[in-house]
């Protein structure tokens, strides 16, 4: 009896590192929740059955130089799709993936500057036109929500998250840093430093020249070039003098957006990944939490239900990603599209 | 006060004679099947969540607050009169005047009492005499790996025009003093409350690490542990912290490892109480006293609450003889099996 035990002891012993291994895969041995259960895990994201698909079918991918730079919505059988202008900014070679996968041609028509949306064209017949849900009254905090994710390969879900409202807007910037021990009664203020991706820099500034004039206002404190530079938005040029020595020169500076400056000094924004350069200025947003890529704009928001209820406009932060609400996409889109009939 | 207490109470009991009491306050989950299944399996099951997350949503975000003074935090009041517990890196240094902001905007004077930096849990008390609106607080044990949570908080600081800000998942891993989920938190979040579908704080937003998953709360239990210590507006250092646990630990005499249903035994002491109790080499613990082991620290935080000559519960599996077994054991005395040492060693189990 005694003898039985102590081999089974033995034979347990050798066993146990088997047994463990065979019974857990690698997560559970570190006591965690296997991926394909979490949130946007695998298995999860099938529960969003049927509006899943609509949404794979409803999205295309655009390219640029075959990298994919946003999503874009389609919006009827012509092939007209939406996507966010800001995102193409950068153009050179533009093409598209359909949600088969084929990479297939796309023009740009034209671009809505108040709302970032950019009307695009596809060949006839491209992916399924997005059904629009009308009635936005039972989206509330809460309601799950399901958009394809970088060259929409995958789903992702997540809930609204707070409350639908306009975004104020945010002029562009010159990403410099201005000496704050300035004189207001002397003229001109000193650049002491440049941010990442400064626009003055870029356009030839030095440390230590003396901003004297932007645009036509005389500049004496760092409150007139703040004031002036207020009322230009990002992407719009700025003429400034500056004095460096004895030598007055004149400059002419493309500002960019806040983002592009100062998100690296910005400790929410480190803590974000990327996220999209414009994601302010907008008169009516629904508020998500879907941890889209900024590259994954322009696509639909779907409801459980397969209708879209907007369209992904900006990722703004790790916690954050706006989507302009159906109403506002569908009245910019028919604008641009009756615009550009116009003029045929 | 009273209702903090009162959860508090129930919680410092968790001993043998009361396991009737645990059973109850240990309720449990909503009824839908999809809170007991692996993943949600169709729109519906997502429905589910959705609608138990609004049932409760209303409470929680009423006593969800902004904690301003040391930057920009949250918190969350869990007493009518307005004791609010947030992180410690949030309610900062003890006695410091500090402002609370409401839901709608109302901003109260509040009063930093103490904090713990080990376990980065704090305590807040509201100064202004007002009636305030609260949560209550869930049993420590209640929360486990897999369980629908959400997050609520002031990211980037209180916007009244946005309002609070909601975020859903799941937990991730438990451990004694931190909960792992994949609701996504960011600055000015840190001290705000992660609920559990019944709408009671399960842990505190503490930090986060790179990818969206790794997102850390400190758990109800590193509170009710440096309770008392904190409530009088004390600092509490690690070694407060479980200095009165290693005087205290009973010794029950095994060897393990961590596995997925509990701690898998690999050697028993001689003469041990385990050895008493015919555990043997092979068996997996499952539960102490009802409460599910779902780590090895937990494992042995649980033992550690409990002295010498006093009494646990096991429940365990049995690898030899198969089937479930719950097996009382007295715990013995630590010192009598493994001769003291000089330097003070971590406690086992």
């Amino acid at each position: 009896m005694r003898m039985k035990r102590l081999i089974k002891m033995k034979v347990a012993a050798l066993l146990l590192p088997l047994l463990v291994v065979s019974e857990a895969s690698a997560q559970d041995f570190l006591d965690e929740l296997p991926s394909s259960r979490r949130l946007n895990g695998k298995s999860t994201v099938l529960a969003f059955g049927e509006a899943g698909t609509s949404a794979k079918d409803s999205t295309l991918t655009v390219l640029n130089n075959g990298k994919a730079i946003a999503l874009a919505t389609v919006l009827d059988p012509e092939g007209y799709v939406v996507t966010k202008a800001s995102e193409l900014e950068r153009m050179e070679d533009l093409s598209a993936l359909s949600s088969t996968g084929d990479e297939i041609n796309i023009t740009l028509i034209s671009s809505d500057q108040k709302t970032d949306l950019a009307l695009m064209k596809v060949d006839p017949g491209t992916g399924t036109p997005v059904r629009w849900a009308d009635d936005l009254n039972n989206v509330q905090q809460g309601t799950w929500v399901g958009s394809m994710n970088h060259e929409a390969e995958t789903l992702m879900i997540g809930v609204i998250s707070a409350k639908r409202r306009s975004i104020e807007g945010r002029s562009g910037v010159l990403g410099v840093l201005l000496d704050p021990n300035d004189d207001p009664n002397e003229m001109g203020v000193a650049i002491m430093q440049f941010g990442p991706n400064s626009p003055a820099q870029k356009e030839g500034m030095r440390e230590g020249d003396l901003v004297i004039r932007v645009e036509d206002k005389e500049i004496k404190s760092r409150k007139d070039i703040s004031e002036e530079i207020k009322k230009f938005a990002p992407t719009e040029e700025v003429r400034l003098k500056i004095l460096r020595g004895e030598e007055g020169i004149p400059f002419k500076v493309t500002l960019n957006y806040m983002s592009n400056v100062f998100d690296m000094l910005d400790r929410n924004q480190r803590m974000s990944g990327l996220t999209s350069k414009r994601k302010a200025g907008f008169s009516d947003v629904l508020q998500h939490e879907i941890p889209l890529s900024p590259m994954a704009m322009g696509g639909p928001l779907m409801d459980l239900k397969g209708l879209a209820i907007g369209v992904n406009i900006a990722r703004s932060d790790r916690v954050t990603t706006f989507a302009l609400p159906s109403s506002l996409v569908k009245e910019i889109a028919d604008k641009l599209k009756s615009q550009n009939l116009g003029n045929h | 006060m009273k209702v903090t207490f009162s959860c508090l109470l129930i919680l410092s009991c968790v001993g043998t004679e009361n396991l009737k009491a645990i059973e109850t306050s240990f309720a449990k989950r909503p009824s839908h099947a999809v809170f007991e299944k692996k993943v949600p399996e169709s729109p519906s099951d997502l429905i589910a969540i959705e609608e138990q997350v609004r049932s409760v949503l209303k409470k929680s975000k009423a006593a969800t607050v902004c904690i301003q003074g040391n930057g920009s935090g949250s918190g969350v009041i869990i007493s009518e009169d307005g004791l609010v517990i947030t992180a410690g890196h949030v309610s900062g240094e003890p006695g410091k005047k500090i402002h609370v902001v409401l839901q709608d905007g109302t901003k109260l004077k509040a009063k930093a009492l103490g904090r713990s930096a080990a376990a980065d849990s704090g305590l807040v008390r509201i100064t202004k005499k007002g009636k305030y609106p609260f949560v209550d607080i869930a049993p420590p044990a209640t929360v486990h790996k897999g369980d629908w949570i959400f997050a609520v908080g002031h990211p980037g600081g209180f916007d009244k025009e946005r309002g609070l800000v909601l975020r859903v998942g799941r937990v991730i891993h438990r451990s004694t003093d931190t909960i792992q989920s994949d609701c996504k938190l960011i600055g000015g979040d840190s001290g705000g409350p992660l609920f559990d579908m019944l709408g009671r704080v399960v842990g505190i937003h503490s930090r986060v690490s790179k990818t969206n998953e790794q997102n850390f709360h400190v758990t109800v239990r590193a509170f009710k542990r440096d309770w008392d210590r904190m409530l009088a507006s004390k600092i509490v250092t690690i070694d407060d912290s479980f200095a009165k646990i290693e005087r205290k630990g009973g010794f029950l005499g095994i060897k393990r490892i961590s596995h997925p249903k509990g701690v898998l035994i690999t050697g028993i002491i001689g003469n041990s109480p385990a050895a008493s109790a015919k555990l043997r080499p092979g068996d997996i613990i499952t539960h102490i006293n009802e409460e599910k082991i779902e780590s090895l620290n937990l494992f042995r935080y649980l033992i550690n609450q409990h002295g010498p000559g006093e009494k646990v519960i096991l429940k365990t599996i049995k690898r030899w003889e198969g089937g479930d077994d719950k097996i009382e054991v007295t715990l013995g005395n630590r010192d009598k099996f493994i001769p003291p040492k000089k330097v003070p060693v971590p406690p086992e189990g």
